[in-house]
Formats: structure tokens, C-alpha cells, sequence
């Protein structure tokens, strides 16, 4: 073909482009689309670039090959036919015998020609042959090395016929290329690839080559920080090493001497691969590759799971011990004989319980027994006579907990296999069951719950008798004033209610009744709470929710009361068997029942009802909040007292923002009279809370304004007044507060009006110290009003924004609002987020060393719990900070308060974690004013004061703790 | 290590509960004296120098071995080696010693002393344990020094 008439120009415009690459690349990319329309060829391209291609001087031959290669890694892949692509892997395969200089641009071009669609077959045998003859992988940079592996992947991947023709001397070419490879981003995209390859070529008589070549990168010994920038981990590159050491079952002879002898090594990580590597391995490797390493590999696996006090490496070898018994599952004889071997190396510590290494034995048989049912059955034909025969034997309670312990761990294996210990004929002589039952008379609480515990394990293997008895005993046990055996009496009685309802629902009828004419308080109170466990079994829910209902509801206060807790309990959290609340409103009809039978006479029980509707209205759609607001607030707003204002917040809090609510404006005037007015501290407070709740949820505008500059004017004349008294006044420091907080948390224009203001009582000298505590409810942690469950108007940021106002009015605070100004802020730090701390920490310290400095208690007891929790990051500012702080600490030891006294020396204690080098030269004088402390007259200071000092000691000295 | 352990599977002793705060401990106008709990848990997580275990759980020092009085300012510890030839036992003296000199008041004469019949060496160990001179002198040895802190290093 003649070039065309645009190609012409092409010579002449690289030849000005090979001085800037970027420019080149540019041009390249123009010629390639170029050719993509038909405009040019690319025999073309070649003739026109062969005087370059074929000059003396290297460097413009190398501007020809990359502008080649470049050309062509931007054409599509099914554009080139077959023999045009013959007739470039020709050409490539002579350039790689040119100069060594060439190699990185040749190897572009092969790149992109192996990802095309026509290659033909000979291609790739061709290239390899010439490339491994010619270019030394590992003397190239890393991104050469990298797009040789590339080909190679890439051919693995189209053309793995061909590449496996060319026999085993391929297979050695390859391991010749990446041996001594050292890069991780190299080795990390090498060992994902190599498992296939692996898998799919027969390795033959290099099958010890190819397992040398990446073994010796085991384990990875590679620094993290220097992974940051690269983006691998460590675990990563082991993993995908991992998964090259034991690709192929042939490695098992290479792998497993290398896995005992790593195991061996002293280092944590190399223990702790080896296991991993084992684990893994194990499957792949199976029965043949195994059974020959058995004897060397059991005594160091031993090692690591019987004596290693390392908990991390003991686990990961029971994993990799039940892995490897799993994996000889396929021959009995081998199993069998490898388990028996286990068996008897652990039976000396299992015979006597108290022996230290019974417990790492007792691991060792649940791994083994975990693997599969043989090997279980096995392990039970040894430990159960073992655990029985102590068990009869040893007197100590603590033996025996250990022992049922150890009985519940296999009762549970059995029973995921799903057969009873009894049912094995060797042991059918022993009656678990009746043995449990038996033992459930014991005294000891410990013991109890252990054995109702194993009891509940075994809930399917019980029969019909079992059962009933048990079901007596939970019975009687639930009245006892025993906390502990109480819960697990209650999850038993879950657990069999889940599987046999009906059994469980007699037992309540008939056994546990909760008839307030015929039971005292005390039983009953022990009987709702069994109740209380079962309501979500959706089989039981009903009934026993009528139950509790009807006692909750009843005119006896001490029995209500304790039904009203165990509904709050209920109703508290959601569940997915069987929806209480809905079945509590629509069924029941509970929140009519709750609210008409309060009496208005008592206030814990107010509360509970309050907080009990608030968790179900909560959960109810539009319509029926409405249904529910139009019910009672007609009713409630009109006559609002101190008593009924709680229910309401109750019914009011948790609506969506959607539903209406009548006269809301009254409301809010009645409110904020309560709010300001009423004696009742309750009152004020629930009145408040509201109040906040309705603001967050009004849309901002006029209407809005006009109410909060409303109760603006009464806080603000309260606030001047002289006749006022200082509970009024207090009272109006916490309603600003709810109304502060209500427009900051929905982040409304006149926030900053509003904590400006707040900040501004914080002078007030009849209210500024009222005002300053205040500052906690302000970003409260616990905040359960102004809440997004209860549907407000919550702004992510809007504790950041107090804090920042409150760090930014530093300066302005000064002589006798100063005080005031530093409680405030000791307060607010300990309810905002963590990352808003330490992000002003240089801030912060200067003004915590002031807090410290006054005479407080209050504020120097904040100060230092928010110090001792700030210490715990080792922030540097405390490094410069110490000389400030440690005689500050040292000082406050010995304070009034034992709180302070405790606190500081925790702080102290902290300082301990920091160099040595920057806290060696306080060390004597710590040491020596806290004589004082470890002598203090109160036994809680002394205890801290012990620790501190005893740590201290350690500082600098030899053996010091790292 | 392991092949070195003179007793490599030792019997295990539960470990008490922690002590109990009492509406007395947090009375700021009560005076609480020295009592043998408060010792025993001063002691009682000091580390075996051959196993990872806890001198509470090998029940090397038991509470019930500790005698304290207040008034005549004098502590006195025994405690029970695990085995009769246990060549740790002058370490696992020194460590309770330091630990007590390190944690309690100097008012407090400190005697730390093998339980009778339970060493096979017992004077010799007593008399070096009583002796002031020689257990400054044991703290003047880097390596042994080394050990013991590791020893009392309490988690």
C-alpha cells in the first residue's frame, strides 16, 4: 500500500516531537487514531519510521521504538490482523537482541501486541523464546520487570495451550525471571498470578524450584510504614504468598519441613504464618502429602498450642490443628492413629483439673473434636470417662465448675453433630442427663449456672421427663433472690421456649402466676422478669404480654410498678420475632390502659408509663400517632399539671415531625408557665424538654420567632428582676438552655443569637455558675429527647459549633466569670466527640493547667477525668506540658477530695506510657512525693497510689515494661 | 524454656474476686487501716519467674499468710514454693519483698518469709530474705534486678 498523503508529515512531525516524550506521546496517540480510521496503514507508520528505527545513534532508534510501541498499545485489540501481527512479533523478536538500552520501549510493544485478538498461535513461543534468551528480568527497573510479568500474565491468561507447548524449559524460564524479584508491588501481582500457573503447568522436575523460588520469601518480612505509601500490608503479601506455598499438593514435601522449622523460629509473626500456612495447606495437601510429616509435625505443633502463653498463637494453631485432622478425614487408619497419638500426649494433664496445662489439653481435644464426627467420638470415648470419674472424685467446688465446663464444651460438639454423648455404645453407661438434674441441688451459684447452662446446650437430647423436672427446678430457682442464677434461668427458660412453646406456656400458667390478690411482691416482681424473657417467643408473646399488662395496670403500687419496669424493658429494644409494640398498641390497646390507670399520685410510676408510651408510639406509623394525638392531647393540654405534663412528654416526644397537633401554641405557653413556675424540679425539667422537642420540630419562619422572642422576654425579665427568686431564675438559665439547644441541634438561623446569650449568663453573677453546668446537657451524650429515633431535627456538626464559640471567647472572660467561663468548658468536653478534642488539643491544654490551678474541687475533679482520658493518646503537647503537669498531679495527690486525690494519681500513672527518655528526670521526685499517697488514710487512694508508685520504679530501670 | 521448667504442669488455684467497694472505703471521714487483703492484693499478680502465671494462682502467697499490724507497724508475709527444691524461690522472696518496699509506707517493718516445712532450704533463704544488706546488694545487680521487675510488673 502507498501511504497516504497525511502520513508524510508523520516523520517530520515526530522528529520534532522525539525532543519532549510528553509531546511524542501526544502525536502517537493522533497517528494511532489515525490509523484507527482508515486514514493511514500502519505498514505506513513503519516505512516512514524506518530510517529511525534502523539508525546508528541508540537514541533515536529508542524515540522510534517508543513511538512504535506506543502506537500500537493504543490501537484496539481485534484491529491488527494475523499477519500483520506476524509480521511485528518478527520485528520485536530481532529488537530484543538489540541494545540493552532498547528493552524497556521493545517491551511496550510486546506488551500490547500479546493482548491482541489475532496473535498467531507461534507468537508467544516465539517472544519467550527470544526474551528469556536475551533480557535478564531482574537487571531491568521495576516497571520493566513489571511488564514482563505482565506478558506473561497476559498470555497465561489468552494462551495457555500454546505456552504449555513449549514444555518444561518454559516453566524454567520463569523461574529464572522472577527469582531474586524484590519489589513488593512486584511480588504482590507475581503471587496472585502464580497459583494458576502453578495449578495449570505440569512442573515436573522443577516442581522443588518453583517452591524454593517463592519459599524463600517466607515468612514476609516486609515494614508496614513502608507499605503505607504503596498501599500493600504485610497481611496481604502473606496471604497471597500463602496461597502460592500450598497451590499444589506436590508442595506438600517442600512445605511442611519448612512450616516445622518456621514454627521453631523465636519471632511471633514467622510462628504465626506457619500456623496460617498449615491451615491453609492442609486441605490441598490431604491424606498423601500428610501422613509422612505427621510424627515431625505434632511435637511442634504441641509446643505452640499446649505451652505458648501467647494467646494469638495459641488460637491459630488449634485452628491450624483442626484444619490438619479435618484434612485426613479421607483415611480412617491415618485419622485415627494421628487423633489417638493427641490423645494420649494430653491425657496426663487432663487427668487432674487443676493442673495448669489442663486447660491449653482440654483446647487441644475440642479442636481435634471439632474437626469431624469421627475424630469427635473418638476424643469423647477418652475425656467423658476422665471428667465423670474427677467429677465424682474431687470435692473442691471450683474442680467441679471446671469439670461440667469441660462436659458442656463436648455436650455442645455433640450436639452440632447431632447425637447424644449417651448414644455412643462405649458410653451408654453414662446418664448426662440425670447427672445435670442430679447436681442441680448444689449450693454453689457457680456451679448452678454452669450445669443449668449445660442443661440448656443439651435442650434437644432431653426427654419428656428430664424436661418436666427441669422445668420445677427453673421454677423455684427464679424466686430465689439469686441475681446470677436468675438470668441464666431466664435464657434457659428462652431457649426451651423457642423449641417446645406449649410445655413452657403451662409452666407459666401453672407455675409461675402472677396473681396480685394471691402473690406476694417479692415472687412476683421474680416471676414478671421470667415473663419478661419469654414475651418475644411469638408463640408466648400474647399471652404473657396480657399478663404483664394486667399487673401493670393493677391498683397495687409495689406489684405495678415492677411489672411497669419489666414492659419498659420490652419496649426499649426492637425485636425481629415478634413485633411488641405494634402488638401493644392495635391488639391491646395498651397505651389507653397505661395512661387511664395512672392514679396521678405517684411519680416513679409517671415516669415509667411516660417512658413506656414514648418507646411505643415511637414505632407507630403517622396515622396512628395521629390517632393517638387527637385521643389525649385535647384532654392533657387543656388541664396541664405538674403530674399529667409527664405523660404528655411521653405521648409528645417521639412524633413525627408530620403530625399535627392542635393549639400547639397554648401548649407551649402552658409549658413554658410550668417550665418557669411550677415548684416541682420534675416539672421544670420534663417542661423544658418538651418545650426543646416541639421547637426542633417547627418549621423556621415568623411563627417560630414570635414564640421564641416570647419566651425570650420572660427569661430576660426574670433574669433582671430583683424580686425574683434564685429557683426562678435557675429555672430560666435551663429552659434558655432547651431552647438553645432545640435551634442549635437543627442548626436554625438564630443559633448564634442564642448561644451567644448562654455564654453571655455565664457573667450573670447570681446564675453564671448555674449556667456553666449547664453547658453539659447543652452536647449531653446521653441525650435521649432531641433525638433523630424521636424524629427531630438533628445537624451532624452542632456540637462542633458550641465548642468552637465556647473556644473562641477565650480572651473575653475574665477575673470573676473566669471561673464559670473554665467550668463550662471542663464540662463540654467531657459530652463532645473525641476527634473535636483532639483536634483543638494546644487549645485545650493551657486552659485545663488553668483549671488545675484554681481552688475548685468541682472543677479540678472534671479537669483531671478529662486529663486522664486525654493522657491516654500520648499526644506530644503533654511531652511539652509535663514539667506543668507532674508537680500540678503530684500536688493535687494529697487534696481534700480522695475523688481528686485518685484522679490525679491515675493521671500520673498515665505519664508512665510516655518515652522514658522525656519523663526519666521526674522520676525521683515522683517517687518521693508519693510516700505521702501510699499512705494515705483512705484505702482506695492508697490502692491507686501503689500502682502509680510501683510503676514509676520501673521508669528507666532494667526491665522496664515496653 | 520449656525443657528447662523444673515443674512444668503445676496444679492451678482459682483467683479471688476483686475486693469490693464499701460504703466505708468512699467515707472520706473514715480512717482505713492496713489489712492483709490489702497486702495480699498487692502481691498476689506478681508474675512466676518460669511461668505466665500469677503467684495467686500457683497459691505461692495465699492472704490467709499474711499477718498485719497496724499499731506495731510490722507486715509479715509467708509464702509456699511450689515444689521443695524450687531454686526460684530466693527470686520470687526478693520479688515479694521489692514489691512491698516499693508499695507500702516506710513506717512498715517488712518480713518476707518461707511457710515452714514447705523448702528444703528454708533458714538459708529466711536469713538472706531478713537481711536488709543482702537484698539492697541483690538490687544493685542489673540482671537480677531485670528479672524482678519483670516479675512485679503488674498487666
Amino acid at each position: 500500500m502507498m501511504a497516504c498523503p497525511m502520513s508524510s508529515v508523520f516523520a517530520e512531525k515526530l522528529s520534532v516531537a522525539f525532543k519532549d516524550d510528553n509531546a511524542l506521546i501526544a502525536e502517537c496517540l493522533d497517528i494511532a487514531l489515525e490509523i484507527q480510521k482508515g486514514h493511514t496503514k500502519l505498514v505506513g507508520l513503519v516505512e516512514e519510521l524506518g530510517p529511525f528505527l534502523t539508525d546508528k545513534d541508540v537514541t533515536l532508534r529508542l524515540k522510534g521504538l517508543i513511538a512504535l510501541s506506543t502506537v500500537l498499545s493504543h490501537l484496539p485489540k481485534d484491529f491488527l490482523n494475523e499477519i500483520e501481527l506476524n509480521f511485528i512479533t518478527t520485528f520485536y523478536c530481532d529488537r530484543l537482541k538489540d541494545h540493552h538500552s532498547l528493552i524497556p520501549a521493545v517491551l511496550c510493544g510486546i506488551l500490547a501486541i500479546v493482548q491482541m485478538d489475532n496473535l498467531p498461535q507461534d507468537s508467544p513461543s516465539r517472544l519467550f523464546g527470544v526474551m528469556f534468551q536475551h533480557v535478564h528480568c531482574q537487571s531491568h527497573i521495576r516497571q520493566d520487570r513489571k511488564k514482563i510479568y505482565l506478558i506473561f500474565e497476559s498470555l497465561l491468561r489468552n494462551r495457555s495451550g500454546d505456552l504449555k507447548a513449549m514444555g518444561p524449559d518454559f516453566v524454567y524460564d520463569v523461574i529464572s525471571a522472577m527469582d531474586g524479584e524484590k519489589d513488593p508491588r512486584n511480588l504482590m501481582f507475581l503471587f496472585n498470578m502464580l497459583p494458576y500457573f502453578i495449578k495449570e503447568f505440569p512442573l515436573g522436575h522443577l516442581t522443588e524450584e518453583m517452591f524454593e523460588v517463592i519459599a524463600c520469601y517466607f515468612p514476609v518480612d516486609f515494614e508496614t510504614t513502608a507499605g503505607k505509601e504503596l498501599d500493600i500490608t504485610r497481611d496481604a503479601i502473606t496471604k497471597a504468598l500463602v496461597s502460592c506455598l500450598c497451590a499444589i499438593p506436590q508442595f506438600a514435601e517442600f512445605c511442611i519441613p519448612l512450616i516445622t522449622e518456621k514454627l521453631d523460629s523465636d519471632l511471633k509473626l514467622a510462628k504465626l504464618d506457619s500456623l496460617y500456612l498449615l491451615s491453609k495447606g492442609a486441605s490441598t495437601f490431604g491424606v498423601d502429602g500428610l501422613k509422612n510429616h505427621l510424627q515431625e509435625l505434632w511435637p511442634v505443633l504441641r509446643k505452640e498450642v499446649m505451652s505458648n502463653g501467647d494467646p494469638q498463637i495459641k488460637n491459630t494453631g488449634l485452628e491450624a490443628l483442626r484444619e490438619l485432622v479435618k484434612a485426613l478425614h479421607s483415611n480412617s487408619t491415618v485419622r485415627q492413629s494421628f487423633v489417638e497419638k493427641i490423645i494420649t500426649d494430653t491425657r496426663g494433664s487432663l487427668c487432674d483439673v487443676q493442673l495448669s496445662l489442663y486447660w491449653p489439653a482440654e483446647k487441644v481435644l475440642e479442636s481435634v473434636a471439632t474437626a469431624d464426627k469421627d475424630s469427635c467420638i473418638q476424643v469423647l470415648r477418652a475425656i467423658v470417662p476422665l471428667c465423670l470419674g474427677q467429677y465424682s472424685s474431687k470435692t473442691a467446688t471450683s474442680d467441679k465448675v471446671a469439670l461440667i465446663e469441660t462436659l458442656n464444651s463436648f455436650i455442645a460438639i455433640s450436639e452440632s453433630y447431632n447425637f447424644t454423648i449417651g448414644s455412643l455404645p462405649e458410653l451408654t453407661w453414662t446418664d448426662i442427663p440425670y447427672l445435670y438434674l442430679n447436681e442441680l441441688t448444689t449450693q454453689d451459684t457457680e456451679l448452678k449456672k454452669k450445669i443449668l447452662f449445660g442443661l440448656t446446650v443439651q435442650k434437644r437430647s432431653l426427654n419428656e421427663l428430664h424436661r418436666t423436672s427441669l422445668y420445677d427446678r427453673i421454677s423455684s430457682e427464679i424466686e430465689r433472690m439469686n441475681n446470677e442464677i436468675r438470668g441464666v434461668c431466664h435464657t434457659s427458660l428462652l431457649s426451651f421456649g423457642q423449641l417446645y412453646p406449649n410445655e413452657i406456656l403451662s409452666v407459666i400458667n401453672n407455675k409461675l402466676s402472677v396473681d396480685i390478690d394471691s402473690v406476694e411482691s417479692a415472687v412476683i416482681t421474680c416471676r414478671l422478669e421470667a415473663l419478661t424473657a419469654v414475651a418475644r417467643v411469638p408463640e408466648l408473646g400474647p399471652e404473657v404480654l396480657a399478663k404483664i399488662v394486667a399487673v401493670a395496670t393493677s391498683n397495687n403500687s409495689e406489684k405495678s410498678l415492677a411489672a411497669l419496669s419489666c414492659l419498659r424493658k420490652l419496649v426499649s429494644t426492637r425485636n425481629n420475632d415478634f413485633d411488641i409494640h405494634s402488638f401493644l398498641y392495635k391488639e391491646y390497646n395498651a397505651i389507653d390502659r397505661l395512661v387511664t390507670s395512672e392514679t396521678g399520685d405517684f411519680n416513679q410510676r409517671l415516669n415509667l408509663i411516660s417512658n413506656i408510651c414514648r418507646f411505643i408510639v415511637r414505632q407507630l406509623d403517622v396515622e396512628d400517632q395521629q390517632a393517638v394525638v387527637n385521643r389525649y392531647t385535647d384532654i392533657l393540654i387543656n388541664k396541664i399539671s405538674e403530674n399529667n405534663v409527664v405523660l404528655l412528654e411521653g405521648l409528645l416526644t417521639p412524633l413525627r415531625r408530620n403530625v399535627y397537633i392542635q393549639n400547639s401554641d397554648t401548649l407551649l405557653e402552658n409549658l413554658c408557665n410550668l417550665a418557669i413556675c411550677s415548684t416541682s424540679v420534675d416539672a421544670r425539667r420534663v417542661s423544658c424538654k418538651l418545650i426543646s422537642v416541639l421547637i426542633n420540630k417547627m418549621e423556621d419562619g415568623e411563627h417560630l420567632e414570635r414564640i421564641l422572642n416570647c419566651m425570650r422576654e420572660r427569661i430576660t425579665d426574670v433574669l433582671e428582676s430583683e424580686d425574683s427568686d434564685i429557683n426562678t431564675k435557675r429555672a430560666t438559665v435551663s429552659l434558655h438552655t432547651w431552647l438553645t439547644k432545640a435551634v442549635i441541634t437543627k442548626g436554625s438561623w438564630s443559633s448564634q443569637d442564642y448561644l451567644n446569650y448562654q455564654l453571655n449568663m455565664l457573667r450573670n453573677d447570681r446564675v453564671g455558675y448555674d449556667a456553666a453546668l449547664a453547658f453539659t446537657s447543652l452536647a449531653d451524650k446521653s441525650e435521649d429527647t432531641l433525638t433523630e429515633e424521636n424524629f427531630c431535627n438533628i445537624k451532624i456538626f452542632y456540637k462542633q459549633r458550641i465548642f468552637q464559640n465556647v473556644i473562641q471567647l477565650n480572651s473575653t472572660f475574665d477575673s470573676e466569670s473566669r471561673q464559670n467561663y473554665l467550668i463550662a468548658i471542663t464540662h463540654l468536653l467531657q459530652e463532645v466527640p473525641h476527634e473535636l478534642l483532639f483536634m483543638h488539643l494546644t487549645q485545650l491544654v493551657p486552659l485545663l493547667v488553668e483549671s488545675l490551678a484554681l481552688d475548685n474541687g468541682e472543677l479540678i475533679l472534671s479537669t483531671l477525668t478529662t486529663l486522664k482520658f486525654l493522657l491516654k493518646t500520648k499526644n506530644n503537647v503533654f511531652l511539652d506540658q509535663a514539667q506543668a503537669f507532674i508537680p500540678k498531679f503530684l500536688k493535687l495527690s494529697t487534696y481534700k477530695e480522695m475523688k481528686v486525690r485518685i484522679t490525679a494519681l491515675e493521671c500520673l500513672l498515665s505519664y508512665c506510657n510516655y518515652p522514658t527518655i522525656s519523663i526519666l528526670p521526674f522520676k525521683q521526685d515522683v517517687l518521693d512525693k508519693l510516700a505521702t499517697p501510699i499512705d494515705d488514710r483512705k484505702r482506695l487512694v492508697r490502692k491507686v497510689a501503689a500502682q502509680t508508685r510501683t510503676r514509676w520504679f520501673l521508669v528507666g530501670s532494667p526491665g522496664e515494661p515496653k | 524454656m520449656a525443657d528447662t521448667l523444673e515443674n512444668i504442669n503445676p496444679k492451678l488455684y482459682k483467683k479471688i474476686d476483686d475486693r469490693q467497694v464499701t460504703a466505708d472505703d468512699e467515707n472520706e471521714d473514715i480512717v482505713d487501716e492496713f489489712d492483709s487483703r490489702e497486702i495480699f492484693d498487692l502481691i498476689r499478680n506478681i508474675n512466676d519467674p518460669e511461668h505466665p502465671l500469677t503467684l495467686e494462682e500457683l497459691n505461692i502467697v495465699e492472704q490467709s499468710l499474711i499477718e498485719v499490724d497496724n499499731e506495731k507497724n510490722k507486715i509479715n508475709v509467708q509464702f509456699t514454693p511450689t515444689i521443695p527444691h524450687c531454686s526460684m524461690v530466693t527470686l520470687i522472696g526478693l520479688s515479694i519483698c521489692t514489691q512491698l518496699l516499693r508499695a507500702l509506707p516506710a513506717r512498715f517493718k517488712i518480713n518476707v518469709q518461707i511457710k515452714p516445712g514447705t523448702h528444703s532450704s528454708e533458714s538459708a533463704v529466711n536469713k538472706q530474705l531478713a537481711d536488709k544488706e543482702r537484698i539492697a546488694a541483690a538490687l544493685e545487680n542489673g540482671y537480677l534486678v531485670e528479672v524482678i521487675n519483670q516479675c512485679v510488673f503488674i498487666k
